[in-house]
């Protein structure tokens, strides 16, 4: 029992002694022995946190430096076309790219090098921008003024947009002009053009020329030396409503090789019209072998192409 | 000149359906070129008819000028086109005096010819004459003597 009697009396002094708040400087060490033995495993929590959380923010600015890269990359290094402007007698070089602009003012013209497939001569007051600059497809659109281009490539790679047609080159050389409503004319020199807009074609030959006029698109081919009066009715047909009596007139003052636009009159008019208009051809030469009345009045595309590739050599 | 012409325009669109050996002459846009690069220096374009084997046809072309009195001859190579039997004739000569081109096709133991009388890059289709033989000589002197490009 004398060990009950020692728990008794120690009891008893503990209970004697005086309460002591303690300082606050051992709690502050409580609590950074405490805060030390929690840090390290929230840490590797955080750590873990962290990657899931921004891992795509990573990735994607990672993606956009890499795009970013490439689009630096493609720009410094699309195709470009050297220009060599001239003002004042006093020529200068530049280089344009796709969405360049292009402008000539009243004493100024430029040359344009179309990669290596021709040349564009710029005349003064023109304007004009670079589309596409692609080897597979040479683009610009003009705006107002006149360009004359010379492309030796194959077909359908040089192509100049108006407001009112495109031309599209078929291996040539010519003059287009245009205003800025897209009023304008194209004169083939050498080769030929195709003058589209709209799923309208005119095909335009060497010597040969078309209009076209904002909100009509490209009218009928004729020879530069047609006459005046066939030239007249042909404008009053394609851009003046001119109808029949138009035709009249047409056919009245055509020549053989006025053929050219007689065959695109064709699919331009009424199948009464037509006929007068078949008739007429057949008077300058007799039909091709393999060339039939009734295919021609059913505008047959094989049998047109065919019998336009032999007018051709009447021309 | 009308008749000329008329007599020529028969001519040429008999020389297409005639069963024989003959030539059809038109512009370059009648043709396409093989190369597309050297069409720009064609004067006319010739069609050789009437040969059942045109890839085995032959066809030469040579320039025969009159510069003042002097006579020259330059030949002249046609180029092939896209269509087999046709070809393009381009210019081997200068601006000076007034050239005919002579043209010669066989076909077999067949030939035609023509002469095509010509004015800077262009021929002067009224003035074709297409025949049934080669040109000769005095065809070719007849013809540079008659024609005048300045007319």
């Amino acid at each position: 029992m004398p060990e009950r009697n020692d728990d008794k009396f120690v009891r008893d002094a503990l209970d004697r002694l005086p309460v002591v708040e303690a300082p606050d400087s051992i709690w502050q060490s409580i609590q950074s022995s405490i805060d030390a033995s929690l840090d390290a495993p929230v840490r590797v929590r955080e750590r873990r946190a962290f990657w899931p959380r921004y891992r795509w923010a990573f990735a994607f600015a990672a993606a956009m430096l890499v795009a970013g890269i490439g689009l630096y990359w493609r720009t410094a290094n699309r195709p470009r076309w050297e220009v060599t402007l001239t003002s004042a007698g006093k020529t200068s070089q530049k280089a344009v790219r796709a969405g360049d602009w292009l402008q000539t003012d009243a004493s100024s013209t430029a040359e344009v090098r179309v990669g290596t497939i021709g040349t564009v001569e710029v005349s003064p007051r023109t304007r004009l921008r670079i589309v596409t600059t692609r080897p597979d497809e040479h683009r610009i659109s003009l705006q107002h003024g006149q360009i004359k281009a010379t492309i030796t490539a194959p077909p359908k790679l040089f192509f100049v947009d108006t407001k009112s047609a495109t031309a599209v080159d078929l291996g040539c050389q010519y003059t287009m002009n245009v205003d800025d409503y897209g009023n304008g004319v194209l004169n083939v020199t050498l080769g030929w053009v195709s003058f589209e807009w709209q799923g309208r074609e005119s095909l335009v030959p060497a010597g040969a020329q078309c209009r076209t006029h904002a909100n009509a698109g490209p009218g009928t081919p004729y020879f530069v030396d047609a006459p005046r009066a066939f030239v007249n009715a042909l404008e009053d047909f394609d851009f003046a409503n001119g109808g029949e009596a138009s035709i009249g007139a047409i056919l009245a003052n055509a020549r053989q090789r006025d053929t050219l636009t007689l065959w695109h009159l064709l699919s331009r008019v009424a199948p009464r019209l037509r006929e007068q208009i078949f008739d007429k051809m057949i008077s300058f030469a007799p039909l091709p072998k393999g060339i039939t009345r009734d295919k021609v009045l059913a505008l047959d595309p094989q049998t047109l192409e065919t019998w336009k590739n032999e007018l051709a050599w009447t021309w | 000149m009308v008749k000329k012409l008329v007599l020529v325009l028969v001519l040429g669109a008999a020389s297409v359906w005639a069963d024989g050996l003959s030539l059809t002459i038109g512009p370059p846009i009648a043709a396409q070129l093989l190369t597309p690069t050297k069409k720009f220096l064609g004067i006319f374009a010739v069609r050789i008819n009437g040969c059942a084997d045109v890839s085995k046809a032959q066809l030469t072309a040579m320039g025969e000028g009159l510069i003042g009195d002097e006579r020259r001859s330059a030949p002249t190579r046609p180029d092939p086109t896209v269509t087999p039997g046709a070809y393009i004739v381009s210019r081997q000569w200068g601006n000076e005096g007034k050239w005919v081109v002579a043209v010669t096709a066989t076909c077999g133991t067949e030939t035609a010819g023509a002469i095509v009388p010509t004015h800077l890059n262009n021929m002067v289709r009224e003035d074709i004459q297409l025949l049934p033989h080669a040109p000769t000589k005095a065809e070719i002197d007849a013809a540079l003597k008659a024609f005048n490009p300045a007319q």
